[in-house]
């Protein structure tokens, strides 16, 4: 029963065969370990793993959202005034998100760049490579 | 000149799944092998013989690794191994894992039989919502404005200032409207496993383990709020899939 969803059918992307990206990001670190007493090995694999809470609340990252808000094109949004829209919103605020490592390891696995990622962006990233790897 | 014939032993271990388990003829796996199953107790390892470890972790293999382990889960429970698992011989799964792990495997089976594992993603038009935040938050307008005007040099550390506001307003919204989505698809989830996000403009990420007979339902709720949130958020769906965020640590 595989079904065959078509991508971008209605209002959701459901791409119909898994790209290596989404199977890095959904697979990455789950699943049952089998005690290492049994000498299992887990294969090495090589992955750029980021702090990805840096990327996020980087400089680099800041600087990228202040562009994307000085590109914008006001008039194309559309609807209220901003004076209006202010009056009926209130005040952003809050913490910044923390964030997994996954970007890194699938940007390894995958060779390229995200390819929902519309605006290419050069994130900046302090790669540290992990090498899963137990064995007795 | 003792040359030993190298007899291939080691074995790439997929998953669990209960002994009965009818594999698809043909079935393959990692390095285009077959995927068979090795049985003790009530239980199975599902496993390809691999001759060479240290070249498992290839993209082909990752990829090979979910087809298994997602096509099987559409007939049945599996429990998936962390990818690129591998253990010396077939008869210490025989003889030494499946049986000393029988109740972990028992639970984890009940935990996910007649269910299917969806993930879903919902992330912001970057666009719409900062455009919603200008009009919302005097200083990231005036930040705008002003940074517009000057040099970068100049405007530098406004500039960062403007980001840090636009990536804390990401986050304040985000948390509003993730609950509102969880809201609508938790109650028809047997369970939900939220994932942390990726991205500063990321809604939410999740794990759905749903039972089968909603699956319809389901699906047309993720339709019907990416719907209701056209141009502002836009959702992926992944699956139906091996129910990889339901498995326990051992």
């Amino acid at each position: 029963m595989t079904t065959m969803s078509q991508s971008r059918s209605g209002y959701v992307d459901r791409p119909s065969s898994s790209s290596l990206a989404d199977v890095v990001e959904v697979i990455l670190d789950k699943g049952l370990v089998i005690d290492a007493y049994v000498r299992v090995s887990l294969v090495g694999i090589e992955v750029l793993t980021i702090d990805a809470r840096i990327v996020i609340a980087s400089v680099d990252t800041y600087l990228r959202f202040a562009e994307a808000t000085n590109r914008l094109d006001l008039t194309q949004q559309g609807g209220k005034d901003l004076p209006e829209l202010m009056e009926s919103m209130g005040e952003s605020g809050g913490k910044s998100k923390a964030s997994s490592a996954i970007s890194g390891a699938k940007e390894a696995l995958t060779g390229g760049n995200d390819d929902d990622d519309d605006e290419d962006e050069s994130r900046e990233r302090r790669p540290r490579k992990k090498v899963a790897s137990k064995s007795e | 000149m003792s040359e030993q014939q190298a007899v291939v032993t080691d074995q790439y271990v997929y998953g669990i799944v209960p002994a009965a388990t009818e594999l698809p003829p043909g079935l393959t796996g990692v390095n285009n092998s077959p995927v068979t199953k090795l049985e003790s107790g009530g239980y199975a390892a599902l496993v390809t013989p691999v001759d060479d470890p240290d070249s498992v972790g290839s993209p082909d293999n990752l990829l090979a690794h979910s087809r298994v382990l997602d096509g099987l889960s559409a007939d049945g429970p599996v429990l998936p191994m962390t990818f690129g698992t591998i253990v010396p011989d077939p008869e210490t799964i025989v003889n030494e894992v499946l049986p000393s792990m029988h109740e972990t495997y028992e639970e984890g089976l009940n935990r996910v039989e007649g269910a299917a594992q969806f993930t879903v993603r919902a992330r912001y038009d970057r666009e719409t919502v900062i455009a919603e935040m200008v009009a919302g938050n005097r200083e990231i307008a005036a930040l705008r404005e002003s940074t517009a005007s000057q040099s970068e040099e100049a405007s530098h550390y406004d500039r960062i200032r403007l980001g840090e506001l636009v990536v804390e307003g990401f986050g304040a919204k985000a948390a509003t409207d993730s609950a509102a989505i969880l809201d609508v698809l938790a109650p028809l989830s047997r369970e939900t496993a939220s994932r942390e996000s990726s991205q500063a403009d990321d809604v939410v990420e999740f794990a759905a383990l749903v039972d089968r007979d909603a699956i319809p339902q389901f699906e047309q709720a993720v339709e019907r709020v990416a719907k209701e949130n056209t141009g502002r958020i836009e959702f992926r769906l992944l699956g139906p899939q091996a129910p990889y965020d339901f498995v326990g640590e051992v």
